[in-house]
């Protein structure tokens, strides 16, 4: 496995995700490919592999962003934590199963996100929270094939 | 001079008599020949036409070729010279704005975007060591663009006015009524806490009121689009149209101390 490519992988995801992908905002609101490779990575490397990717993720969305403090360097790993346990119960091999997993978890990592960043003092009002929520859940869950299936190239396999 | 012998004039003299009998013998041969060989002619002349045609179009069609290179090269030259014309006219105008405006400015390009949808935050190329600093406002030459939140060494984070968590005091021009504007993650602006008198309408002009800490009086915010009364029916709102494309913004000024 060159699994240490993958962490340029990322790194590029961070970039395109601060950049080109604003010019594909529906809405204004643009999917969020590093939660998709988070969850990609959890779902198709090693659980050691996968928390390290995760928390890479992470950290680069934080750096990048201006969310709570380490905010999504805590939260990746713990989705990664969830989702390997919840692969070893239920099948997640199938694209409409990884599609309908991204859809709940940002939802729920949404509303995680919004009590903290409330807490924190940062105030988004239910409207604009609830489009954003939707939209948001929508466009990654529907985007994330891709990313999969770019993480999934025979480059990165041995 | 030339030597004639008889056999010679002889022979010219009968050749000149065939001639002269076989054209008045042409005329009359002249429409059934033309008839016999109308078909033949017809067709070689068809022939001919197709032949031509091909040529015509391999010629046409390596030429095609070789002008839609030329199209597509100078097509090339045109998108990144309407590149340059617009960066040139954009930085013109901020030229102008950092000559005509009393505050002390530098200006700085944008690098990236939140990566989240949660907030409207650009970074920026400049930092701490060209003198940003916390709290900076920002503006563009159309007008206030928002606040810096985080200044590093060499690059700044800038909250856009279109974050909810961004608040600015402001005044309509005309009336001079003040509120307070908060963004919406979109492309509008919402002045809020208007008293339900309040002399606002559509098309005002929306200036920032000098009552927020670090933001200059006057600095222009956008255009009244539409107002409405808040839920409670205690007072009204104001949706803006912000003047600087936020979006799309890529070069900005930064006030600095």
């Amino acid at each position: 496995m060159k699994n240490y490519l993958l962490f340029f992988i990322i790194i590029i995801f961070a970039c395109i995700q601060v950049t080109a992908l604003n010019y594909f905002r529906i809405f204004s609101v643009k999917p969020d490919i590093l939660f998709i490779s988070m969850v990609a990575v959890s779902l198709l490397y090693s659980p050691i592999w996968a928390i390290s990717f995760s928390i890479f993720a992470g950290m680069l969305k934080d750096l990048l962003g201006v969310s709570a403090p380490c905010l999504n360097t805590v939260l990746f790993p713990i989705w990664c934590l969830i989702i390997i346990r919840l692969g070893k119960k239920i099948s997640l091999d199938s694209n409409l199963a990884r599609v309908i997993l991204i859809f709940l978890l940002i939802i729920i990592n949404d509303i995680v996100v919004r009590t903290i960043n409330l807490s924190a003092g940062s105030f988004t009002s239910s409207g604009i929270f609830f489009k954003i929520l939707f939209l948001e859940s929508i466009y990654t869950a529907l985007v994330s094939p891709l990313i999969f299936r770019a993480i999934q190239h025979p480059f990165f396999a041995s | 001079m030339a030597n004639f012998n008889k056999k010679t004039v002889t022979f010219y003299l009968v050749l000149s008599l065939v001639v002269l009998s076989l054209s008045t013998l042409v005329s009359p041969l002249k429409e059934p020949a033309l008839i016999i060989l109308k078909l033949p002619l017809t067709v070689l002349s068809l022939i001919d036409r197709e032949i031509n045609g091909i040529i015509f179009y391999h010629r046409n069609y390596a030429q095609n070729e070789q002008l839609r290179n030329e199209i597509a090269l100078l097509r090339q030259k045109i998108n990144n010279s309407n590149e340059v014309y617009l960066e040139n006219s954009r930085l013109k105008n901020l030229v102008a704005l950092k000559k005509d405006t009393p505050y002390k400015v530098i200006v700085s390009k944008v690098i990236a975007r939140s990566p989240d949808n949660w907030t409207s935050v650009v970074i920026i190329d400049k930092g701490r060591h060209h003198g940003i600093n916390k709290g900076s406002v920002v503006l563009s030459y159309l007008g206030l663009a928002g606040k810096v939140i985080e200044a590093q060494n060499f690059t700044s984070k800038v909250m856009l006015v279109n974050d909810p968590n961004l608040a600015v005091s402001c005044i309509d021009q005309r009336s001079r009524q003040e509120g307070l504007i908060s963004g919406t993650l979109g492309n509008s602006l919402t002045m809020r806490y208007l008293p339900r008198d309040a002399d606002v309408s559509v098309e005002d002009v929306i200036v920032t009121s000098g009552l927020t800490e670090n933001y200059p009086k006057g600095l222009l915010v956008g255009k009244i689009v539409s107002v409405g009364e808040e839920f409670s029916g205690l007072s009204r709102y104001a949706i803006i149209k912000p003047c600087v494309n936020l979006y799309n913004i890529e070069e900005v000024l930064v006030i600095i101390p």
